[in-house]
């Protein structure tokens, strides 16, 4: 009796769990796909791609999630190697310092940002690649993080130094290969950032991919919820991606024993 | 000058002397091992030769040449790291190139040379195995093979072993003599592990804080430590309080030994070290009285602990126990609690002056 209650229990929220996640998904989906005779049309997507303001938008986001994951590779990247190989007893403060834009609230972030940054730099939208490159840190850290922790990192730079080999192939042959799955989890999740940060890009008054999908929102409301299913999809076959690769890694990037 | 050469190396970590006036000097084609207890500075001076750490005063030469500020990928040196150190993304065959690439060796070279190593160490069948793959002395022994591809002057050796169960750390240190000798390859291996120091080394050298106390054959240290911590560290010892007959000799019960080596100021009581070998016991028989305290069987050998019913001098302390090995044979007669007789087959002792 009692294993019966508790099982209709878990299907109840099961079932609750699908309901509240994926019932605003269907009625988005229904509502922006849906055509005035009653069928159903691709036709929002197809206005949303012709309309010039939304595809410009959209490329400027990815220009822009392009060079945060470029800023963040060339910065990130070496302060987590450094923290692991060369100085491990700063790693505690640089986790504290990447977990920062976590609890500071972006409004305080953005009028900061807005304030530090000189003008030649605040003149263009590509200034927020700065503001999501270190938004996104408390993500990007844990992912790099935990690749390097992945693997004893010092012994195998020292390993390559005794067997001759130089920077560069210490680089793009031991280090690159072995942190690909955190590369990978930092790239992607940056790109779903900037496909979906809508405050600073406000605030900034920047017409990024989110600011024009919600204006468009008011105009033409089926295009505006078309486009976010878009990339909700998009976000989530992203996710999706992360986690298959860490699978199909995961064998490969421990070093186990047996 | 020898091939391999310390001079006056000494290494600070913070206000911490790790070496202190380090010197070694290693002929051709030896193995030496450094032994020591964790913190003695034997990996510091492994790690100073390799590169890997800068030492703070002092240099270090190989075959003639100083290499003190040379960078590690030019020493040309091969080790094998006390952790799993390949690399995980490439196969055990291209970690044993990994070495050969880094020079540009052209491809021929490299199978002729990995080919050779294959062979020998019969690891041909792990060839394209992962490292996950490979089982923990499969793995050090890529990795030998991998410092060996590259025909490095020297093969430095960070404890590889100690990561492994006690069975294939005999197994793996014979293939490393073997492959060393074959090779002919100057060596330097570093381990805390006595057993694992008299069995593969041409030459010892016990360190204690930064120090090298004594560098020689596993035999000579055994015999003849000239310290009582190579004595104590290197084989088991018995310590018996006793006293200075004269100058030179101790009184050991009924007695009178000669003195090979003491250290520290002599003075009226002393620190006898003898081997449990040293001592022979027998029932009824001529010598000194003692009490059976315990017996552990060791298969061929059994040894034995004794405890003597008077001390070695008159107003010393008594020793705690003395331990004797005797053959498991003549062990069957004997059980907790007899009583039996002692004397020594010892022609000096190592004294320590007590201060």
């Amino acid at each position: 009796m009692k294993s019966l209650l508790s099982k209709s229990l878990i299907a109840l929220t099961l079932l609750t769990g699908i309901l509240f996640f994926f019932l605003p998904i269907y009625a988005s989906t229904i509502f922006a796909l849906e055509s005035r005779d009653g069928g159903y049309t691709l036709d929002p997507i197809r206005r949303a791609f012709e309309n010039e303001e939304i595809t410009q938008s959209l490329l400027l986001s990815l220009r822009i999630s392009g060079f945060a994951v470029l800023l963040t590779l060339v910065v990130l990247v070496p302060a987590v190697y450094w923290v692991h190989v060369v100085t491990p007893s700063l790693r505690k403060s640089l986790e504290f310092a990447c977990l920062l834009p976590l609890v500071i609230p972006p409004i305080v972030q953005g009028v900061g940002f807005l304030y530090s940054m000189p003008s030649f730099v605040k003149s263009t939208p590509y200034s927020l690649v700065f503001a999501y490159a270190v938004l996104a840190l408390p993500f990007t850290y844990r992912a790099l993080d935990a690749a390097f922790a992945s693997i004893d990192i010092k012994t195998l730079v020292e390993a390559s130094q005794t067997l001759g080999s130089g920077l560069w192939r210490l680089i793009f042959r031991i280090i690159i290969p072995n942190i690909k799955t955190g590369l990978f989890a930092s790239i992607f999740l940056i790109l779903a950032l900037v496909l979906g940060e809508f405050a600073y890009a406000s605030l900034l008054l920047w017409d990024t991919f989110p600011t024009v999908l919600a204006v468009a929102g008011m105009s033409d409301a089926s295009v505006a919820v078309a486009l976010s299913i878009l990339s909700l999809v998009g976000v989530w076959l992203i996710l999706n991606a992360i986690s298959t690769l860490n699978r199909s890694h995961r064998g490969q990037l421990t070093m186990g024993v047996r | 000058m020898a091939f391999v050469a310390f001079k006056q190396v000494e290494k600070k970590f913070g206000g911490n002397l790790a070496l202190k006036g380090f010197n070694l000097d290693i002929e051709t084609g030896e193995l030496i091992t450094l032994l020591g207890p964790s913190g003695c500075g034997k990996t510091t001076a492994l790690r100073i030769l390799a590169g890997l750490i800068p030492q703070s005063g002092g240099t270090v030469h190989i075959d003639g040449t100083e290499v003190s500020k040379l960078p590690t990928a030019q020493r040309n040196i091969g080790m094998v790291f006390q952790s799993y150190s390949l690399f995980p993304n490439l196969n055990a065959r291209a970690n044993m190139e990994f070495g050969l690439r880094a020079r540009k060796a052209n491809s021929a070279l490299i199978k002729e040379r990995v080919e050779s190593l294959l062979e020998i160490t019969g690891l041909a069948e792990h060839q394209s195995k992962y490292p996950h793959q490979l089982s923990g002395g499969q793995q050090q022994r890529v990795a030998l093979v991998r410092a060996l591809v590259t025909q490095p002057r020297v093969l430095l050796l960070d404890e590889p072993l100690s990561a492994l169960d006690a069975q294939v750390r005999v197994q793996i240190r014979e293939e490393v003599r073997r492959l060393q000798r074959e090779l002919g390859i100057t060596t330097i291996f570093v381990t805390h592990d006595q057993e694992e120091a008299m069995s593969i080394s041409d030459r010892v050298g016990v360190m204690r804080d930064g120090k090298l106390l004594q560098l020689a054959s596993p035999q000579h240290l055994y015999d003849k430590p000239d310290h009582a911590f190579v004595a104590r560290f290197f084989g088991t010892v018995n310590e018996i309080p006793t006293r200075l007959v004269t100058p030179t000799s101790i009184q050991l019960w009924r007695s009178e030994v000669d003195i090979a080596g003491a250290s520290g100021e002599p003075v009226g009581s002393a620190l006898a070290l003898i081997r449990p070998e040293s001592i022979r016991i027998a029932k009824a028989a001529h010598g000194e009285k003692a009490k059976v305290v315990a017996i552990s069987f060791l298969g061929p050998i059994t040894s034995v602990e004794i405890c003597p019913l008077s001390p070695a001098a008159a107003d010393v302390k008594l020793p705690e126990s003395i331990k004797v090995v005797v053959s498991s044979q003549q062990a069957m007669d004997l059980r907790v609690g007899d009583e039996v007789d002692f004397d020594f087959d010892l022609k000096s002792a190592l004294i320590t002056y007590q201060s």
